[in-house]
């Protein structure tokens, strides 16, 4: 057994933790896809806000990388949902 | 600069020429009354009362033709700025040389390939299948997530110098901003520097400017051709005296 499968046995079996480690991790995974959806909501707003301060000739083509960005964390998301 | 105060002094004489004749007539005391002057005209030389060109006028010719990633703009076309004026012309965009941005290129490709190394060094083989592929998918996304920040923090810092003044955008991540402008006729001292291999291979580096605004100094790092950036702005430097000359004249 590794030293953190050794930790997860340990940690289940002395009931610090009821949870199973596996519930544990679809938590764990959940909550940074979560944080990722929501990095990519900034990533679209600041480059919103570049936009205003200086826009060229990449400006809609930014956007839309931005936007799908967002797109492909909610599709992670729900993957993961489902996945896990 | 001396045919400049020539040129607008001239303009200025050539009205008073046709009266030379008249005061040649008129006695000489009352023509000295008069203030005309009875000495030899100034002799012409080549180039005076010849119409002043721009800077924006002489880069026309030398306007780049691939703008949308290029880090070393003339007259760029479809590119604005915040607190653009309605009559203020972009003369240079100025962005870091793209050797800089190698670095991160060279992270985020042996990021891509990383999971493939996994098959020889097996680092998450202790997680269930199901955890493995979200692993990976994981990681991917940051990797997305990486580029496309470095990306837009390399595309959005720019330089930029107008007929009147110069802008220092400087985005340093997604959540901090940099602003910085002043006047054309405000910069002092404009000095560059260009050291090390990579450089003076690809001709690039910094262009420092002393300035008489709350900034007193204005560096841009890591810009193409910097001998060229500094030859811009002393002619604009030049082009803002002379409109203060010819604003005068008038």
């Amino acid at each position: 057994m590794t030293p953190f499968d050794k930790f997860i046995e340990f940690i289940t079996r002395q009931g610090m933790i009821e949870l199973e480690a596996v519930i544990l991790g679809k938590a764990a995974v959940i909550l940074l896809l979560l944080l990722y959806l929501a990095f990519s909501l900034v990533v679209v707003r600041q480059v919103n806000l570049m936009n205003k301060t200086i826009n060229g000739l990449m400006e809609k083509r930014l956007l839309v990388a931005a936007k799908a960005l967002v797109g492909l964390a909610m599709v992670v998301l729900i993957l993961g949902l489902i996945v896990l | 600069m001396v045919d400049i105060f020539v040129s607008g002094k001239k303009k200025v004489t050539s009205k008073v020429e046709p009266s030379f004749a008249a005061a040649q007539v008129n006695s000489a005391k009352g023509a000295s009354q008069k203030g005309f002057n009875l000495k030899k005209p100034v002799e012409q030389k080549p180039g005076l009362g010849a119409k002043y060109v721009t800077v924006e006028e002489r880069l026309k010719g030398e306007r780049s033709k691939h703008q949308a990633l290029s880090a070393f703009c003339i007259l760029p076309r479809g590119v604005k700025f915040e607190t653009q004026e309605v009559k203020e012309k972009i003369i240079l965009l100025l962005r870091q040389h793209w050797f800089t941005q190698v670095g991160w290129l060279l992270t985020a490709l042996a990021m891509v390939f990383l999971p493939a190394a996994l098959r020889v060094v097996p680092v998450i083989d202790f997680l269930p299948a199901n955890f493995q592929f979200m692993a990976i998918v994981i990681w991917y996304l940051i990797v997305i997530a990486f580029v496309y920040e470095k990306f837009i923090s390399w595309y959005f810092h720019v330089f930029i110098v107008t007929d009147e003044r110069v802008i220092d955008i400087d985005f340093y991540n997604l959540l901090y901003k940099e602003v910085s402008e002043a006047k054309i006729d405000n910069i002092e001292d404009v000095t560059y520097t260009q050291g090390g291999v990579a450089r003076a291979v690809f001709d690039f580096g910094d262009v420092a400017m002393q300035t008489a605004g709350e900034k007193r100094e204005f560096t841009i790092e890591s810009v193409p051709q910097p001998n060229r950036v500094v030859k811009i702005l002393n002619e604009l430097k030049l082009e803002e005296e002379h409109e203060k000359i010819m604003g005068r004249a008038r």
